[in-house]
């Protein structure tokens, strides 16, 4: 089962994208601030994180800053109310880490267009990776 | 001493011409002689011009010119010493002009008129009436000449200055600011139109600044600041607050007679204009990220209603009627994420964030990008251009266009006519037929823009929203917006460019 972390300081929001993902069958883990989703990728291995950007504790493009730093791959969604920020999103990640960026609210069938984009993309490459 | 007497008279006389006539006159006299010439230097041709001449013969010689070094005239000229001819004849004189006109020169005195080393013209007396003139005659006519050559020089000075003062008066007076300048005892001067229009004076030459600024408190700044240095001041015109800067500095003048005085130059500038602008544009900040900070606050709690509600009205296990409830929360919040997003592209426009770029923009190309969306729409066009261009940013008028399209099709689509027109300087996108958009349009004339309340029924209606939006947009392209009601027109104006 595909694993999923989502991350925002917005409870309601929390339970929206655990029930979303649960309903397209991922198992789903949940962070509400920044540290937390340092400490959870320490310990768990996702297929894909979804990341708020302004959240208690660490920002989110720290976070994203911090998976690249670590050499993570998995892909990342980024969804934030500021549509501005997606510019900086595009400067940190670029070439590094696949990420897409959605603006709150998020319409959700273009959510899952960009998950199942994403995981379909990660998939090949995992593939390639274990034929070589 | 006689001859003394009347220099003084002559040097009363205002006009130059007359007074050179007057010293003609009284050099023709004093040395009792028939007849009398004042000659002016032509630089330009060099040349002796009979300026005055007095005598029988006078009005054929007026105005003639001889060469420098020509004649006795002319040798005095070029040599710049005085000269005394009792038999012309014998002494190089040329009898040019006797022939001319007929008279018969028997002696002659000249004397140079010498302003700084250079010669300007020379003073002649001709046929002595008292015997040949002599050495005294020729120290009479060299002071006359001496004394001639100071008052030209004061003159042409005098010119000089006062051609200099109206080219200062005329830099004073188109000034935009105003100008008062006051003498040491605080008297004014002369002012300009511009401070007379601040203050509402008129004729104020002459008049003490007290009697003219009766507000003491910029009396008071005025007098405490003394050299040199500013202040700002409010004073109340028609119930309406100006505020003035006033700016002090000192000038000095030295006069004819070397006395050097101080001048205070006072300078008031009318910063109103700046003030107001400033306050606007501080109030239209303060709302604009207000707006701003709204639109973002509110996605917040926006995400789960559309979101959660978004998977309820298609939960196969829920029953018919919690699905459609679900269904109208769904349809509300997407109403909401609309007026969330136009809210942020009205304080976008508010910071002036978004349409600060004044790009070249192909009209033709933001039609036809707009129009493939609008099956019903067709395009009647007079323009024959296709490469018409108009200033602005275009991201942004296809954002104000595109929604007018769309109000238009949602409402009149049936009737609606658009036409593209254009004349020299102009462009025209004309909506025909439209009656309700010429309605929105006309009850949103003077309305703010982040008005959601139709003003004609009060109720609620985000219709309203549109309209101030596009109505924003188009006026900062400088768009004119004309509304016909008789011939249901709204007319939007664009000005063109030089492809």
């Amino acid at each position: 089962m595909a694993r999923v972390l989502v991350a925002d300081d917005v409870p309601s929001i929390l339970y929206l994208f655990k029930e979303f993902f649960k309903l397209k069958g991922f198992e789903v883990d949940t962070a509400d601030n920044g540290f937390e989703v340092s400490k959870k990728l320490g310990k768990n291995n996702y297929h894909l994180v979804v990341l708020d950007i302004k959240m208690g504790g660490k920002h989110g493009l720290e976070v994203l800053q911090n998976l690249i730093e670590r050499g993570y791959k998995f892909p990342v969604i980024i969804c934030s109310a500021y549509e501005h920020l997606k510019e900086d999103v595009d400067i940190i990640a670029k070439g590094k880490l696949d990420v897409e960026f959605i603006t709150k609210p998020p319409d959700l069938e273009l959510l899952w267009d960009k998950v199942v984009k994403l995981l379909e993309k990660n998939a090949i490459r995992e593939e390639v990776g274990k034929d070589n | 001493m006689q001859f003394e007497k009347k220099w003084e008279k002559i040097t009363e006389s205002e006009n130059l011409n007359q007074l050179l006539k007057r010293i003609l006159d009284l050099s023709q006299e004093v040395l009792q002689s028939e007849a009398a010439t004042l000659f002016l230097v032509d630089h330009n041709t060099e040349e002796l011009v009979f300026k005055i001449v007095n005598g029988p013969e006078a009005e054929k010689l007026q105005g003639k010119r001889i060469k420098i070094g020509e004649g006795i005239a002319g040798r005095t000229a070029r040599e710049g010493k005085s000269f005394i001819v009792n038999k012309p004849k014998n002494d190089g004189y040329s009898d040019k002009f006797d022939k001319q006109t007929g008279f018969n020169t028997e002696s002659l005195l000249a004397a140079p008129l010498i302003i700084d080393g250079e010669t300007i013209g020379v003073i002649e007396v001709i046929n002595s009436r008292g015997g040949d003139y002599n050495e005294r005659s020729k120290e009479i006519i060299e002071q006359l000449a001496a004394q001639v050559s100071s008052e030209l020089k004061m003159t042409l000075l005098s010119e000089r200055l006062s051609k200099s003062e109206e080219f200062l008066n005329s830099i004073i007076n188109s000034l935009p600011g105003g100008i008062i300048i006051l003498d040491e005892k605080g008297v004014i001067r002369k002012s300009n139109p511009t401070a007379e229009a601040i203050f509402h004076i008129k004729e104020v030459e002459g008049k003490n600044l007290k009697e003219v600024i009766p507000d003491t408190r910029i009396l008071d700044n005025i007098e405490s600041i003394k050299d040199r240095g500013s202040f700002e001041a409010i004073i109340r015109k028609n119930g309406k607050e100006n505020h003035l800067i006033f700016e002090l500095s000192k000038a000095k003048e030295i006069s004819s007679s070397g006395i050097e005085k101080e001048h205070s130059i006072i300078q008031i500038n009318d910063i109103t204009e700046r003030v107001e602008l400033n306050r606007l544009k501080y109030f239209q900040e303060i709302n604009a990220n207000f707006t701003l900070g709204l639109s973002h606050r509110l996605r917040t709690p926006l995400t789960p209603i559309l979101g959660l509600s978004s998977i309820l009205k298609d939960q196969n296990d829920l029953a018919e009627n919690s699905k459609e409830m679900a269904k109208i929360i769904y349809d509300s919040s997407l109403e909401m994420k609309d007026m969330v997003e136009k809210l942020l592209d009205i304080a976008e426009i508010g910071t002036d964030k978004t349409i600060q770029t004044n790009e070249k923009i192909e009209f033709n190309s933001v039609l036809n990008e707009i129009i493939k969306d609008f099956d019903n729409i067709t395009i009647t066009s007079n323009v024959e251009n296709n490469n018409l261009r108009i200033y602005g940013n275009r991201i942004w008028l296809v954002k104000s266009l595109r929604q007018l399209f769309t109000i238009c099709v949602k409402k009149d689509s049936k009737d609606l006519k658009v036409e593209l027109e254009e004349n020299k300087e102009y462009l025209y996108l004309n909506f025909r037929n439209s009656k309700s958009l010429i309605d929105d349009f006309s009850a949103l004339e003077n309305t703010p823009i982040l008005s959601f309340d139709n003003p004609l029924t009060g109720d609620s209606d985000i219709k309203y929203l549109d309209i101030p939006l596009i109505r924003l947009i188009l006026n900062k392209h400088n768009v004119k917006v004309t509304i016909k009601e008789d011939e249901l027109l709204l007319s939007l104006r664009f000005k063109k460019t030089e492809s």
